[in-house]
């Protein structure tokens, strides 16, 4: 048998909720105990050496200068780095306070004199990322698929469907047509498209696609749906760490041109 | 031909779902939101059966399912071994529309007719008997199913006409005949020298398929494509409630253990990036024009050239379906319009 994978699990600012998701699906944890040694989690282990590693899973959003200098430590001592969920991914909520009033920011971080950053980031802000397990949380079954194929030596294939693929699956009506604002269309799909499939509409929680329509998006929120610019601007603004639509076009032109998120 | 009362139709579906071969009956029911789809009756017995207008989702997904098994692997000492899974679930399906029977015609043909056979197709088409319902008027005001022909039921098992009493029950094949002579089932009908009409209604979405291929063709370059094509989303919506889109691709699922390594058929979308995309991340379709300008020319081109059949059946779905209203219908009128100028 192959030597064993020596994996570590890292949590900056989250819930360490999709971690927890990673352990929940037990049947699929033991059987990955048989290909990987899992000598970093602050979760399940007592120690937690700094050894090289062979793939780090990093979870939550960066919110200091000592979050992103153990972040770069982490990088460098491993071979493949997966970002785990929305939070090491975009920023997810903590990067909500982004948008803040410039004297609400001040009083929360400066005047606390809080080690903070100003912005909250996402990892490949600050390092390479080569593989994400999208989500808030992060689907189960998705993770493990990357998981597997690494232990296969298979590079894991982007996966750029949008959320709307596995709505239809499920034979839902669609909110668009009724009028009901969603952003299943630019969505990165993967989740099963769990939230319009349980009664709520997509919020792009796991990222929007890189050449995805997001003007005629837009354009369908206006008419169908009859929101503002303003409103459209929170609906990307929940997950997405941006201001609204022009700020999430810019940054996945940005993705597009630096080749980011490729994989997985 | 025989007569079905109106109050003995659920008799008639509970007849046919305790028959001796232990068949499935699938039925069409609607979701608390309204969304009419296919499912088992055994789950839904307590939901009314809609057997008037178009359901919103076809009964493709049990002869195409979205993702389907046809082969594990197991690796042993030094070898692998490989074997195939067919499908061999015996169904029934009950008030199926006749679109949706006109899409399984052309669906047999390039399935099992043109060239490869799908053997997990033929599998499943095998082992479901069709029982159809004829619409007597057009459903909706997207469908143009009348224009093509497909709004006449044609190769089904049993198919039902409503009439003012109840259902006019006519068999279409020995298998549909003999289920009618099936004991359960018999005495719930009655023998009738009835007719049923000549179905003969004109659905109000007219399109005008003369010469289609070849007005395609010579528009290839038509700037339609892309002033159609440019708000689309990709979403995917149209292809997949399409009753006759087939498109499929592969994909190994490794398991940790090699055992429970799996190879799934999974339905794709001529819409989607990946559909072309080749090695070193090369999409070779890329452009939302090309990409809608594929779906249209295969519905009523290219599959006319191959298959000498219009693949669309008319149903009006993937029109209504379409969150930036991209119509089918409209596309093929804009490109006879400014055909030749
Ligand atoms: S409800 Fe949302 S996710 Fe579903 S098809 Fe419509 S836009 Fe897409
Ligand atoms: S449906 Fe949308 S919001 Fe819900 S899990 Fe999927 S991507 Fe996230
Ligand atoms: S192309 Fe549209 S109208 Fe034609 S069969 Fe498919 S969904 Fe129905
Ligand atoms: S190429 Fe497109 S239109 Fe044709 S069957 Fe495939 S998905 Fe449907
Ligand atoms: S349903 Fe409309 S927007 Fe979606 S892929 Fe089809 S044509 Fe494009």
């Amino acid at each position: 048998m192959k030597e064993k994978l020596k994996i570590g699990i890292f949590s900056f600012t989250s819930c360490e909720g999709c971690e927890l998701t990673i352990f929940e699906n037990s049947e699929e944890f033991t059987k990955m105990l048989n290909y990987v040694d899992i000598v970093n989690s602050r979760l399940i282990k007592e120690k937690n050496p700094e050894v090289n590693l062979d793939i780090a899973i990093v979870e939550g959003s960066i919110m200091s200068k000592k979050e992103a200098e153990e972040l770069v430590k982490i990088r460098e001592r491993s071979k493949i780095l997966i970002s785990l969920g929305t939070c090491a991914g975009s920023g997810c909520v903590q990067a909500l306070r982004n948008f803040f009033s410039d004297r609400l920011k001040k009083k929360i971080i400066k005047e606390a004199q809080t080690e903070a950053f100003e912005k909250v980031k996402a990892l490949d802000e600050i390092v390479k990322v080569d593989y994400y397990a999208r989500g808030c949380p992060i689907d189960a079954d998705d993770f493990y698929r990357i998981i597997k194929l690494i232990i296969n030596n298979q590079i894991p294939r982007r996966y750029d469907v949008a959320v709307c693929k596995e709505c239809k699956e499920n034979e839902n009506s669609c909110l668009l047509i009724k009028g009901i604002p969603c952003l299943g269309p630019v969505a990165y799909g993967g989740c099963k498209a769990i939230c319009v499939t349980k009664g709520s509409y997509c919020a792009a929680c796991r990222g929007v696609i890189r050449n995805s329509n997001v003007d005629s998006l837009r354009n369908v929120l206006k008419d169908r749906c009859k929101l503002s610019d303003k409103e459209i601007n929170e609906l990307f603004q929940q997950y997405n760490n941006v201001r609204g639509v022009r700020e999430i076009k810019k940054l996945i032109k940005v993705k597009e041109q630096l080749r980011q998120d490729l994989y997985a | 031909m025989f007569l079905l009362k109106k109050q003995n139709l659920r008799n008639f579906i509970d007849a046919l779902s305790q028959n001796e071969a232990k068949l499935k009956v699938i039925v069409p029911i609607q979701k608390d939101d309204g969304t009419i789809y296919y499912d088992e009756y055994e789950k839904n017995k307590d939901k009314e059966i809609i057997i008037e207008g178009r359901t919103d989702f076809s009964p493709k997904k049990y002869f195409l399912p979205e993702i389907e098994e046809i082969a594990n692997f197991e690796k042993s000492e030094n070898e692998v071994i490989i074997k195939e899974v067919l499908n061999n679930e015996k169904r029934i399906i009950f008030g199926i529309r006749p679109c949706d029977l006109n899409a399984l015609l052309f669906l047999d043909e390039v399935l099992i007719k043109y060239m490869y056979p799908d053997k997990n197709y033929e599998a499943r088409r095998k082992n479901t008997i069709l029982i159809a319902i004829d619409c007597l008027e057009a459903c909706n005001k997207s469908c143009f199913c009348s224009y093509l022909g497909t709004n006449i039921a044609k190769g089904y098992d049993i198919c039902l006409t409503k009439i003012k009493e109840g259902f006019l029950v006519r068999e279409g094949s020995n298998i549909g005949k003999n289920l009618l002579e099936k004991d359960g089932i018999r005495k719930i009908l009655e023998k009738t020298d009835k007719e049923p009409k000549q179905i003969s209604f004109e659905c109000k979405n007219k399109i005008n398929v003369e010469k289609i291929e070849e007005l395609l063709e010579k528009n290839f370059e038509s700037k339609v494509w892309q002033e159609e094509a440019e708000r689309c989303l990709n979403c995917t919506s149209c292809t997949q409630v399409c009753p006759s889109c087939y498109c499929f691709y592969v994909k190994d699922e490794l398991g940790f253990d090699d055992k429970k390594s799996r190879r799934l058929k999974c339905l794709d979308s001529c819409f989607l990036d990946r559909f072309s995309r080749i090695s070193r991340d090369f999409v070779f379709r890329k452009s939302n024009k090309a990409k809608l300008r594929q779906f249209v020319c295969h519905n009523f081109y290219y599959s006319l050239v191959r298959n000498k059949m219009i693949k669309c059946v008319g149903c009006g779905r993937c029109i209504d379906v379409c969150p930036v209203k991209i119509n089918i219908v409209e596309i093929i009128k804009k490109i006879r319009g400014y055909d030749g100028k």
